[in-house]
């Protein structure tokens, strides 16, 4: 046996070793670099695109890889949505490890060239190879003086009307308004849907609408014209719609795919939508009864369609340019734009393919379209153009919505433009002010923290003394209890999705039985109604954690005090203000501040159930500040906003605890 | 006095009702064929019971390979979490109690902040270090993020063991490292057990730090490529198979609370009472 | 001012098994100090926890002041409790402490003050109004509970080990203080305690648990003379009692080992146990019965010595001024109406 003496030494010696060996392990786990999953071969090639439905994308690859054995390209499945796709290619160049090559709508073009995340394309793609494309789409691949993206199939806003049921298709907004009056028959059939979501989409639309009032968004000196009676007239005209009832209200949910399935199913006379839906017409029991014209616009204006459509380009990083080149040549290549055409409905950006026969036997339209692209035009080339993008979103949508006027509208979105675009110039403080972003998510977040944490700890109050109370099955209620705390907020925001669903969601359906709903609600696109569904996930979600901690509360408070105030005649109330509530206090507090703290803080609900829609009403703070990091690009910005957020924060919880902090336990 | 029971089990059984019905919502979806999940009436009870849904998300979508991911991060996460909060605890016990007290209410402080506003400068840090995309960006976040509620949760089990154990241990020739980690830890196991998994689920909830540090979508977790799996609209969202990864991703975790749930309920309120 | 009746009143712990009251009749005098005495766990604070109503027996009646109160809620039984721990509200000055069963009462507030004043006064507490609980001493702590209680003025006050948390000497100064208190009162007091020489010295009527029954009550000296039971008889007493295991036959003990013989005046046969207690045996041959032995062990205890002396098989103990040294033969000897016969079996007195 060892000395005493020895081993009390021996504690100092090897306790700081454990220390050490903590501290070392750290250090090494820091840079031992795991391997990454993903194999980084020579010439290994990803692409994001939306699922390759028709299997377009997997022809024109594995026809490349019969070509160029030495390339593999892998085609990811991204979402649906274009605004998330344009999202993980931003997040895999802020992240270091690019997708080689950037299939990329037009609008992206000009903010990853401006960010140098794109190589330019000039040393391939020569002059006299751009001459074979439309001009429209090669001028959209053009940043400054270089060229960075390569069109591969274009689009162009059309409208789509139903020439079995009336007798012309209108080209003005006054012939439109008659053409309605006189065939439209809602709720049976409405006279137009449109893509009315709060997304790109939406933004597409609504440029038609006023570039076809004469106006503009920006100059050519990138001036903002967005307070001009031009945007006013062209809101103004797209509330009319849904308000006559001409739209249905619930084009503010839709994107191309459930106009679609709208128009399809003969409930419209008329949709704005994207040549791709002819394939789809042609082959659904409307066959031929379908025309495309140009937009409509105000009379003695020009109409205009929304210049869309996607290119390939390719990340500054990738590994083997060259390899990468090879491909971008082959998906443009006519070969490529053909199967694209025939398997997706895609329209070629080759000139030469509105000539070809096979093409024109199937598509005898695009006769007219051809027409039609040449007059179309392209969204702002700005490389903040995101942000202008949303910001118009926002307000079309809160237009569409009800929650503006387009008068004010109209003024805020030139200011929140403005805002951008100067206070880029400002210095962050300044930019404070001009930031109607983060007045408008503050806003929101107060009131969502204003709405849960009152009503979280209402409940898990009663929760608590219930559950405190002997009772058979108890143990059965704490598991309950722990149900919604332990599970994934992300997770269950997707369940609370389905659940709200319109009409398939339970909620609907229970209210509707029991008589509460005449019909069922859109509750996730109405600004009230989603603000209720997250509050609602959010109480749901953290009341547990309020009970808790209170239990450990109750569970400190000695019997004899309760028995002691019984005997002195307490009744529950007198029990709970003189003896429960002064003794939890502590206990309140720390779930309180937390609370408050993580309420304020809310993301993941938000990011997954609303996605801070419908029209930014659920936008918080988190949500804007990830906003700038990860999408505007504003990493500086977004961290100055992350501190003051962080100090407000902490000056809240000091001035609770001040004010919580009761005079016996000062002693 | 009957009614005032009856009474009571309404209220009891509501609550009950009210914390296990989204789960529940989401169960009987994921087992009703794609048919019966869009049809109106909703249906209680699905008609038929079908695996399909559950099936197709392994198959049509890469769900293992987030569960997969999700159980790298996180089970390398608890790992770490729990050995450096057992080693950290084991030193605050050595400490008198006001001390150690104070020590621990840093930590938590620390641990208040929502994720959301620790994201940027744990993105930047990441990505200086070339850790993005990588497992160990997850890990090395999860942990710190983890580590003050793994502390508090040691830190009151450890307390619990009498001092006398240790000046027995010393007598008997132990190393300080050797009466952690032959006589506390094993002495603390259903502690040590409660505190991993707790630290797990967390992990294996979190969201907003894996969809940013993972943006290519073979390194997804679980609840990421969840909430990516949508389309952004109501029509083309496979809810069938949406609420199949989610009945999934959450059945482990009810099934483990349900075992361990006096201890975690001790374990936090025991804690609380300390702290 | 109220007499308290408890009949057959039973009451079990954990579904039953624990019984921590069985079968308990007692009478408790009007106006009586009563002292409830008792080993650890023998059901003391659950016997008041009854009266007061906290706890409901299951089966059995309780009388407060002959109306039966089984059903009647704490408050109104007009009873006042001091917990074992005090129970004082750490939240509330030691002002509001004692006014909150007035306030709960809704009594003015000037009477209130007035009140408060008065027991605070009585309690030598005035100084001590504004402060909170962890403010004060344990003997400062237990006024203000006692202040509490007091306040209401109750018919019936019940204490638990009011005095069990205080150190020797505050607590003799207390013990004083309150019986005077109580006798000035001249309330029906329950006072629970397991120092038994604290319940012989304060109180008028004593109550002898063990295991949940009773198994004496009755007044204080005539309880240490005559003890009912050989458990009484063990438990009271300043030193525990000489214990000689034998036979009875025809008015004649005889111990198991032979060396102790004495005659009794009673007439039955059986195993029995005599008891003696060590005051009651003296040095020489003074009294009837006398016993050689041998010294075994001294004790020194201040101005006496407790020495244990082996005769035959039994050690007995007893007080010696002087004593013998540790080896040294001894004649010792008792009188024989002072031992105490018990029935082996059940402990009952002979
Ligand atoms: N709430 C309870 N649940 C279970 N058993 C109990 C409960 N209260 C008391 N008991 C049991 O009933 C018996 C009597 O308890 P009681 O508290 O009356 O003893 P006591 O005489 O006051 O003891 P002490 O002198 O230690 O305070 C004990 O065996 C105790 O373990
Ligand atoms: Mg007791």
């Amino acid at each position: 046996m060892r000395e005493p003496v020895a081993g009390i030494s021996g504690i100092r010696t090897r306790g700081d070793l454990s220390m050490k060996t903590l501290i070392l392990g750290s250090i090494i786990l820091l840079f031992i670099p795991f391997l990454p999953l993903s194999a980084n071969a020579q010439q290994f090639l990803r692409m994001v695109g939306p699922e390759d439905v028709g299997g377009a994308w997997g022809e024109v690859i594995s026809r490349f890889h019969a070509q160029h054995p030495d390339i593999k390209v892998d085609y990811i499945s991204g979402p649906w949505s274009t605004d998330e796709r344009q999202n993980m290619y931003i997040r895999s160049f802020l992240g270091g490890d690019a997708f080689e090559l950037v299939y990329m709508d037009v609008a992206w073009t000009a903010k990853f060239a401006a960010q140098g995340w794109l190589l330019p394309l000039d040393k391939w793609f020569p002059p006299e190879k751009r001459e074979a494309f439309l001009p429209a789409d090669i001028e959209a691949g053009f940043y400054g003086d270089h060229f960075y993206r390569v069109p591969v199939r274009t689009d162009v806003g059309v409208l789509y009307y139903r020439k079995d049921l009336m007798p012309y298709p209108p080209r003005t907004w006054e012939e439109f308004e008659a053409v309605c009056r006189q065939y439209a028959d809602p709720p049976g059939r409405y006279c137009i849907v449109f893509q009315g979501m709060q997304y790109e989409g939406l933004v597409c639309n609504y440029l038609e609408y006023l570039w076809g009032a004469g106006g503009s968004p920006l100059d050519r000196d990138q001036n903002v014209l967005l307070d001009k009676a031009e945007n006013v007239s062209a809101l103004s005209f797209m509330k009319k719609v849904i308000d006559a009832g001409w739209a249905p209200r619930s084009v503010i949910t839709f994107q191309e795919q459930q106009t679609l399935e709208f128009f399809e199913q003969g409930k419209a006379l008329m949709m704005r939508n994207w040549p791709y839906a002819w394939t789809v017409l042609s082959r659904s029991p409307l066959e031929r009864k379908v025309g495309i014209v140009p937009f409509i616009h105000q009379t003695g204006k020009e109409p205009a369609g929304t210049l869309g459509g996607w290119g390939l380009g390719m990340a500054r990083t990738a590994k083997s340019p060259e390899a990468a080149w090879r491909f971008i040549e082959f998906a443009s290549s006519s070969e490529a734009q053909k199967i694209l055409h025939f398997r997706r409905g895609a329209v070629p950006t080759r000139r030469s393919l509105f000539q070809d026969e096979e093409i024109l036997k199937e598509s005898p339209h695009y006769r007219d379209l051809y027409e039609v692209l040449l007059k179309a035009r392209p969204r702002p080339v700005h490389a903040e153009y995101p942000r202008i993008s949303s910001i118009l979103q926002k307000h079309v949508s809160a237009v569409l919505v009800g929650i503006e006027s387009p008068r004010d509208a109209a003024l805020r979105m030139d200011q929140s433009i403005e805002g951008v675009l100067k206070g880029k110039r400002r210095s962050w403080p300044g930019r404070l002010f001009l930031d109607y972003d983060l007045q408008k998510t503050l806003l929101n977040t107060l009131i969502f923290t204003a709405v849960s944490v009152p009503f979280e700890f209402l409940l898990g109050l009663v929760f608590a003394l219930l559950i405190n109370l002997p009772f058979r099955g108890r143990s059965l209620g704490r598991l309950a209890m722990l149900v919604p705390w332990a599970l994934p907020t992300a997770v269950m925001a997707m369940a609370w999705q389905w659940m709200f669903n319109n009409p398939f969601g339970v909620v609907n359906d229970l209210l509707v039985r029991i008589g509460l709903l005449r019909e069922p609600l859109d509750w996730l696109s109405t600004p009230e109604g989603a603000m209720f569904c997250a509050a609602f996930a959010d109480v749901w979600k953290t009341t547990p954690f309020v009970t808790i901690i209170l239990l450990a509360g109750l569970q400190t408070i000695p019997g004899a005090l309760r028995e002691s105030l019984t005997i002195d005649s307490a009744g529950k109330i007198a029990m709970f203000f003189h003896l429960y509530l002064p003794l939890l206090m502590p206990f309140i507090r720390v779930a309180f501040i937390f609370r408050i703290i993580h309420a304020a803080g809310i993301f993941d609900l938000m990011w997954v159930l609303t996605k801070g829609g419908p029209a930014d009403t659920t936008r918080t703070l988190s949500l804007y500040i990830y906003d700038l990091a990860f999408r505007y690009d504003e990493v500086g910005y977004g961290l100055f906003l992350t501190g003051l957020f962080m100090i407000c924060l902490i000056l809240v919880s000091l001035l609770i605890v001040r004010l919580t902090t009761l005079q016996y336990e000062r002693i | 006095m009957k009614v005032k029971k009856i009474l009571f089990y309404l209220l009891i059984g509501s609550i009950f009702l009210y914390c296990l019905f989204p789960f529940a919502w989401t169960l009987q979806t994921a087992l009703k064929p794609a048919e019966e999940v869009f049809r109106l009436p909703v249906s209680y009870f699905p008609e038929t019971v079908s695996l399909q849904n559950l099936g197709d998300v392994f198959t049509r979508r890469p769900f293992g390979r987030y569960v997969l991911n999700s159980l790298i991060a996180g089970g390398a996460a608890t790992v770490l979490t729990v050995w450096a909060a057992s080693i950290l605890a084991f030193r605050l016990r050595a400490m008198d109690l006001r001390r150690a007290m104070r020590i621990q209410r840093w930590f938590l402080a620390g641990a208040i902040l929502p994720p959301a506003l620790l994201v940027i400068p744990v993105f930047i840090v990441m990505k200086q270090l070339a850790l993005v995309n990588n497992y160990l960006s997850l890990i090395l976040s999860y942990t710190a993020l983890n580590l003050p509620f793994a502390l508090w949760m040691l830190h009151a089990a450890f307390r619990k063991l009498p001092r006398e154990l240790d000046e027995a241990a010393v007598l008997d020739g132990f190393s300080s490292s050797a009466i952690l980690y032959r006589i506390i830890l094993p002495l603390s196991r259903p502690s040590l057990a409660v505190t991993a998994v707790l630290v797990f689920i967390f992990c294996w909830n979190e969201f907003i730090l894996s969809l940013t540090l993972m943006p290519s979508q073979a390194m997804y977790t679980v609840p990421v490529g969840i909430a990516l799996l949508s389309g952004a609209s109501v029509y083309e969202i496979p809810w069938g198979e949406i609420n199949a990864a989610v009945a999934l991703t959450t059945i482990p975790i009810i099934l483990v609370i349900a075992a361990l749930q006096r201890w975690i309920i001790e374990g936090l309120t025991s804690g609380a009472v300390k702290g | 001012m109220a007499e308290i009746e408890l009949k057959r009143i039973s009451k079990g712990f954990l579904g039953g098994t624990v019984a921590a009251l069985r079968e308990m009749d007692l009478k408790i005098p009007d106006g009586a100090f009563t002292a409830v005495l008792g080993p650890s766990g023998c059901g003391k604070t659950t016997l008041l926890r009854i009266i007061a109503g906290l706890e409901q027996p299951d089966a059995g009646e309780v009388l407060i002041g002959g109306r039966v109160a089984n059903h009647v809620p704490p408050p109104e039984r007009n009873v006042a409790m001091v917990f074992q721990n005090y129970a004082l509200y750490p939240h509330k000055r030691v002002f509001e402490n004692i006014a909150i069963g007035l306030r709960l009462r809704r009594y003015p507030k000037e009477e209130i003050r007035a009140k408060v004043n008065e027991v605070s006064r009585i309690l030598r507490i005035e100084d001590l109004m504004e402060r909170y609980p962890k403010q004060l001493s344990g003997g400062q702590q237990q006024r203000v509970a006692l202040a509490r209680a007091l306040v209401r003025k109750p018919e019936v006050f019940l204490l638990d080990e009011p005095l069990s948390n205080l150190d020797a000497q505050v607590r003799d100064s207390t013990r004083t203080e309150l019986r005077k208190l109580f006798r000035e009162l001249n309330a029906t007091v329950l006072y629970v305690t397991h120092d038994q020489t604290e319940a012989m010295m304060m109180s008028d009527f004593l109550v002898v648990m063990d295991a949940g029954a009773i198994r004496q009550a009755g007044d204080p000296i005539h309880i240490y003379k005559e003890p009912g039971h050989r458990f009484v008889a063990e438990f009271i007493g300043t030193h525990r009692i000489n214990t000689v295991a034998g036979r009875l036959e025809n008015g004649r003990f005889k111990s198991t080992d032979g060396a102790i013989v004495l005659d009794t005046m009673i007439r039955k046969t059986g195993d029995v146990l005599m008891e003696i207690r060590p005051e009651h045996i003296a040095h020489g041959s003074r009294e009837d019965i006398t016993l050689e032995g041998e010294t075994l062990l001294v004790e020194p205890m201040g101005p006496t010595n407790l020495v244990s002396v082996r005769v035959g098989e039994n050690e007995l103990k007893m007080f010696l001024s002087s004593p013998p040294r540790v080896g040294e033969p001894m004649r010792l000897s008792f009188s024989s109406r002072k031992a105490y016969f018990f029935e082996a079996q059940s402990g009952l007195r002979l």
